[in-house]
């Protein structure tokens, strides 16, 4: 069970109170945040789909002055080592801090993995054992679009989003815990945005300088199709502690926003996570939860299972886990979408004047972390 | 006693100077009067108590078994008997026959007077007695301290007191010099309260009218109290009235009461019903819409039933229910029901029964049997079907104790009891109904007997010196069946590191704990109006409230000592300066105290209680240190009364089970508890303008209490977190707020048997804006916000009405 909802309703209570009284309920709060900090964070899940591994991500999270930068960690060296096996597997560096495992792996089940790294200033680094079990399939993903789906950051209206529902059966008599996932692929019709610059079509970047700009920014159309991918940031995790050996039916696992009038492709990424996943995660849902109310958990350290061998008292964030993943996509048409749109490049949508030959231009699609030319395997 | 009997004939001439005692004849004139004194309630003889005849001070003192002789002529008289704390009787005597009897049953009103308003002990008690940190607080000083929305308030009451705070406006009970809320035995007619509050700390529980006062002991606690860690906080209701019918009751913004006193038959036995049901769903209907699915009612009936079977036997019975319902739009559910509301249903029923037998004027024996069974639950109404989910747990408590008193003249009084309390936890059972989204779920019920064996001794050793000695005994076994786990002692204990278990069959004996609890309190008067006083108390605690929130919900998982879980020890020592100004208006004491902690139990980083039945899994277990000064000057007489005081405390905390990350907190170094606010002042003032009008006023500031901001933030998976470190290394702004409160008495000012009063009272008059809570919203850059309950000035209105 969620306990950390029920924190919220003395909470309730209390808005009421301070409401109903005619005073402001809350208000900007002073706190000294000329803290600054440097953490190592690590992304690490080690999956067995070897056809789209995840990236491992070694990097630092550098605060100070109220300003948060990430900064990957260069020249590391990582290997994941197959306790069951005893043989070590050179993870090959990508990008700076960004680590994929060689082609040919492929993590197996009922085998116990860790991983090891070491930073250039000598600092060795070493995760707990995980053993990868096996996730139940995904019987049936649905959708159904919810017009009072979420509300907005300042609270006040209702977003509408298509919900994503799976069903699936729990495996009986063992302790299970699940994560899920979405990717949600989006036909975008707008592939770049210039801030006080216009586009130039040849360097296909924001150079173009002008003294009559009347925005702040253009935005321009992509020239082929680009689909963007758009990866769920609401941590869903479930432990079957009351429901073990159940048909587990309608798990919301994703809420894909009214983007756009035409359909999206989503593909949800099912898990079986060990119970020290499980709370990690538990512990990073309940940071975005926290009113620091009398009734909330107060807020602990997302530390997880990664070590600093060298330095112990080291504190590093991140999860390395390993997992058996399910996947399903379903194509998603929005016929039943109704209600207003939200913007995906996050800001509204202008294009530059069309009051001068060959302009605007088309910006191309680029493949990246978030953008694809190449249409996603499901789309309609 | 024949000393006395001498004395007679001398004050007799004082009161009569006509009569001639040496002439023979004249004597045989005289009537021989007896007088008996005794306790209405218990039946006790009082001695020492002031006869009057025809006002003039006797000057006689009553025996140790309450009965005096008078010789006084035939005639009519007017006599009055007085003693402290007790109603005065008054009576036209008719002296006729050569003999005559009267037996005279003086009520104990001691906790109406209404001069003391707050005293460490009554009248001069606090410099005369060897007791330290004992408060009693009358009903009636509660009732003059103004009350958020009308409704008077104990656990708000205590909070005036010096070394009482909480940790915000709607704590689920209170902190006593450093403790936590679960470290206060709470009883009311014996009974142990286990959630005090309404409504999630909205209100608490007891029902005014039918509490007579009660005692905090925060110092020297009695032998006879065990099984806390803190204090205790000894709350009494009232006896039924057996001579005539009276009803109390009013109406607030908030709820209904009703208090009756109707004698059964005359004398002997009489009963007291008293009931408070708060309007359906009161406000929340008239604020915005979304508080309009808001459904919140609660309930409370007390009752007491005395019977004075004999003089010497007294049987009294009291019971006690609360119901508190609270919806609201869903917050959560639980595996994957798809619920439609959260529903929070708790309810409290307790019940004693007390025999007071009377063995001879000298030695009494009490004999008190308990039943308390405190019963949350979450319900989860599904969609689309008349099911409800439910969680539930509970507390099953069950007590048997029985004393004996015994009055040794002037230099003792002794009590020995014995006590054994039998708990029955359930710690959570999930009821699915016909849902097929969960199955039914519960975790073994914990059982557990404590009991405990003492004695004290309250020794005058000479006027200057007197002493309270006290020893305790508590030994307390955890019973099967029952899985005890053994972990690899080289990594944390979870569900993991589990090597292998003993199985304890039912009634096994699975853990046990004990120990001594020496109880020491010594008195040294400097002067009549002055003395110096010193306590130690060593309490041993065997059930504590495990919760990983800030203040405990009602549904908090309550757990016993096991294998892992050791009890709390605590020894607190205090030493206090007390002085009474020579008319005793004014009261003045200094205490400090110091206070260390055993075993106190904290949660670990992200701990999860929900169905677990191995709580050493998510909990650590470390020291606790509190310390403190008190100040305290009360004016207890006059138009004007009321108190100040100002507290200088701490309260912290370390936690190091070992060297890994996930068993310490805050590295292992001492840290703030979630209530460790070190300034403390409060103030109440009550006036009275002639006997209709009376206007008190209450001023409290604390200093804000910690709570954790992270120190810096991190990206995972492409989202900001805050990134925390520390708990409780920074504290919200300082909190104060002034009441106000207008009582118009009797308006009509006529003399009648039904009396009404309003009351009138602002709640924040100057409209503080106090911090409920800081939070941190990470969108659009990073912002801290304060959320504020009471933000402005909260108007009541009240209608209390008595017909005596």
């Amino acid at each position: 069970m969620n306990i950390k909802s029920l924190n919220l309703v003395p909470l309730l209570v209390f808005l009421f109170f301070s409401c109903f009284s005619l005073t402001s309920c809350i208000d900007a709060y002073d706190v000294d945040f000329s803290k600054s900090n440097q953490v190592l964070v690590v992304e690490g899940f080690l999956t067995d789909d070897a056809l789209s591994p995840d990236t491992i991500k070694i990097q630092y999270s550098n605060y100070q002055n109220g300003l948060l930068i990430t900064v990957p960690v260069v020249s590391a060296k990582a290997t994941v080592v197959n306790l069951t096996s005893g043989q070590e597997i050179k993870l090959i560096e990508y990008g700076t801090g960004r680590f994929l495992p060689p082609q040919d792996f492929k993590a197996k089940t009922n085998e116990k993995y860790l991983l090891k790294f070491s930073l250039p200033n000598g600092q060795q680094y070493e995760s707990s054992p995980e053993t990868l079990t096996l996730t139940p399939p995904i019987l049936n993903v649905y959708e159904k679009f919810n017009t009072k789906s979420r509300v907005s950051d300042n609270g006040k209206d209702a977003l509408s989003a298509s919900e994503v529902f799976v069903d699936f059966q729990d495996i009986p008599n063992q302790k299970n815990y699940y994560l899920w996932r979405y990717i949600d692929y989006e036909k975008l019709q707008h592939c770049t945005t210039c801030q006080n610059t216009m586009f130039d079509y040849a360097k296909q970047s924001c150079v173009l300088k002008t003294n009559n700009l009347r925005e702040a920014y253009y935005d321009y159309g992509c020239e082929g199709d680009c689909y963007a991918i758009v990866k769920g940031t609401q941590v869903n995790v479930l432990s079957d502690i009351v429901s073990d050996g159940a048909l587990i039916s309608g798990r919301l696992v994703a809420k894909v926003p009214y983007y756009y009038l035409t359909g999206f492709l989503v593909e949800v990424q099912q898990m079986s996570i060990s119970p020290e996943t499980y709370a990690f995660y538990r512990i990073l849902e309940s940071q975005s939860q926290n009113t620091g109310g009398l009734a909330d958990t107060p807020p602990a350290a997302i530390v997880g299972n990664i070590k600093n061998t060298t330095t112990p008292t080291e504190k590093v964030v991140g999860y390395f886990a390993v997992t058996n993943i399910q996947k399903k996509r379903l194509w998603i048409d929005r016929s039943d979408a109704s209600g207003t749109f939200e913007y995906i490049l996050g800001h509204k949508i202008i294009e530059e004047p069309q009051n001068q030959p060959f302009r605007p231009p088309l910006a191309r699609c680029r493949q990246s972390a978030t953008r694809t030319p190449i249409k996603p395997i499901g789309w309609l | 006693m024949m000393n006395i009997k001498l004395l007679i004939p001398f004050l007799l001439i004082l009161l009569f100077p006509n009569i001639s005692f040496s002439q023979q004849h004249e004597t045989q004139r005289l009537s021989t009067v007896t007088i008996t004194v005794k306790d209405s309630s218990d039946s006790s003889p009082l001695k020492d108590v002031i006869i009057k005849i025809d006002s003039k001070r006797a000057n006689l003192s009553t025996d140790n078994d309450g009965i005096h002789v008078l010789y006084m002529p035939k005639g009519e008289y007017y006599i009055s008997i007085s003693h402290f704390g007790y109603r005065t009787f008054r009576e036209r005597l008719l002296v006729k026959t050569p003999t005559m009897t009267l037996s005279v049953s003086l009520i104990n009103v001691s906790k109406e007077l209404d001069e003391v308003i707050v005293s460490s002990q009554g009248i001069n008690g606090n410099v005369a007695r060897p007791l330290l940190g004992v408060t009693p607080l009358s009903i009636k000083a509660i009732k003059k301290i103004p009350a958020m929305m009308g409704e008077t308030d104990i656990l708000r009451g205590l909070q005036m007191l010096p070394g009482v705070t909480s940790v915000g406006e709607a704590a689920n009970g209170v902190n006593i010099r450093g403790g936590t809320t679960d470290q206060n035995l709470i009883l009311l007619d014996d009974t142990p309260i286990f959630n005090p509050t309404h409504l999630f700390g909205l209100f608490s529980i007891f029902p005014s009218d039918a509490v007579s006062g009660l005692e905090l002991y925060k110092g020297g606690i009695p032998a006879r109290f065990g099984g806390r860690a803190s204090s205790v906080v000894d709350i009494n209701m009232i006896n039924p009235s057996l001579d005539k019918f009276k009803a109390t009751g009013g109406i607030s913004l908030v709820s209904n009461r009703l208090t009756i006193e109707q004698p059964i038959i005359k004398d002997k036995l009489g009963i007291m019903v008293s009931g408070r049901a708060s309007f359906n769903d009161f406000f929340f209907k008239l604020g915005p819409p979304k508080l309009q699915n808001i459904k919140a009612n609660f309930y409370d009936l007390a009752t007491k039933l005395f019977y004075k079977m004999n003089p010497t036997n007294t049987l009294s019975f009291s019971g006690y229910l609360s119901t508190d319902f609270f919806q609201t739009d869903l917050l959560g559910t639980i595996g994957n029901v798809n619920a439609t509301a959260t529903q929070y249903n708790y309810s409290t029923a307790n019940a004693s029964l007390k025999w007071f037998h009377a063995i001879n004027s000298r030695l009494n024996l009490q004999t008190t049997a308990v039943y308390t069974n405190y019963k949350p639950k979450t319900l989860l109404p599904e969609l689309n079907s008349d099911n409800t989910v439910s969680i539930e747990s509970g507390i099953i408590y069950n007590q048997l104790k029985s004393s004996l008193s015994y009055n040794l003249g002037e230099k003792h009084r002794i009590e020995a009891g014995v006590s054994a309390i039998m708990y029955r936890i359930n710690p959570g059972t999930l009821n699915p109904g016909t849902s097929k989204s969960v199955n039914y779920k519960s975790v073994p019920e914990e059982k557990s007997i404590e009991s405990g064996l003492y004695i004290e001794d309250e020794i005058t050793v000479n006027k200057r010196l007197s002493l309270s000695l006290g020893l305790r005994y508590s030994y307390y076994v955890a019973l099967g069946s029952s899985v005890v786990r053994n972990y690899n002692p080289a990594v944390s204990k979870s569900d993991l590191s589990v090597t292998d278990s003993t199985v304890y069959k039912a009634g096994e004996i699975a853990a046990s704990y004990g120990g001594l609890e020496p109880r020491i309190a010594l008195k040294y008067s400097l002067t009549e109006l002055s003395s110096i006083k010193f306590g130690y108390s060593l309490m041993r605690q065997y059930l504590q409230v495990v919760s990983n929130t800030t203040t405990p919900l009602p549904t908090s998982r309550w757990a016993t000592s096991n294998a892992y879980i050791k009890p709390q020890v605590s020894q607190l020592v205090s030493a206090g300066i007390f002085k009474n100004s020579r008319d005793n208006i004014y009261e003045m004491s200094l205490e400090g105290y110091y206070r260390s902690t055993d075993n106190i139990l904290d949660f670990k980083p992200g701990a999860d209680f929900l169905f677990q039945p191995y709580i050493e899994t998510q909990t650590l277990q470390g020291k606790g240190k509190a310390y403190g000064i008190e100040l305290m000057i009360s004016k207890k007489k006059g138009a004007m009364t009321g108190w100040i005081n100002y507290t200088y405390s701490r309260a912290l905390n370390q936690i190091k089970v070992s060297d890994r990350f996930d068993e310490q907190i805050n590295g292992g170094s001492w840290y703030a508890t979630n209530f460790d606010r070190p300034h403390s002042f409060n103030a109440t003032i009550s006036m009275s303008q002639g006997s209709h009008h009376e206007f008190g006023f209450t001023f409290v500031y604390n200093t804000g209490r910690p709570f954790t901001v992270p120190d810096g933030f991190v990206e995972y998976n492409s989202v900001k977190y805050p990134y925390y470190q520390d708990r409780n290394n920074d504290r919200i702004k300082d909190y104060h707020r002034l009441d106000f409160s207008w009582t118009i008495r009797n308006p009509s000012m006529q003399k009648k048997r039904w009396e009404g009063s309003w009351t009138f009272g602002v709640y924040n008059l100057y409209a503080r804006n106090n911090a409920y809570s800081v939070y941190l919203r990470t969108q659009n850059g990073i912002k801290a916000y304060q959320l504020t309950i009471f933000g402005s000035p909260i108007p009541s209105l009240t209608y209390n009405f008595k017909f005596m």
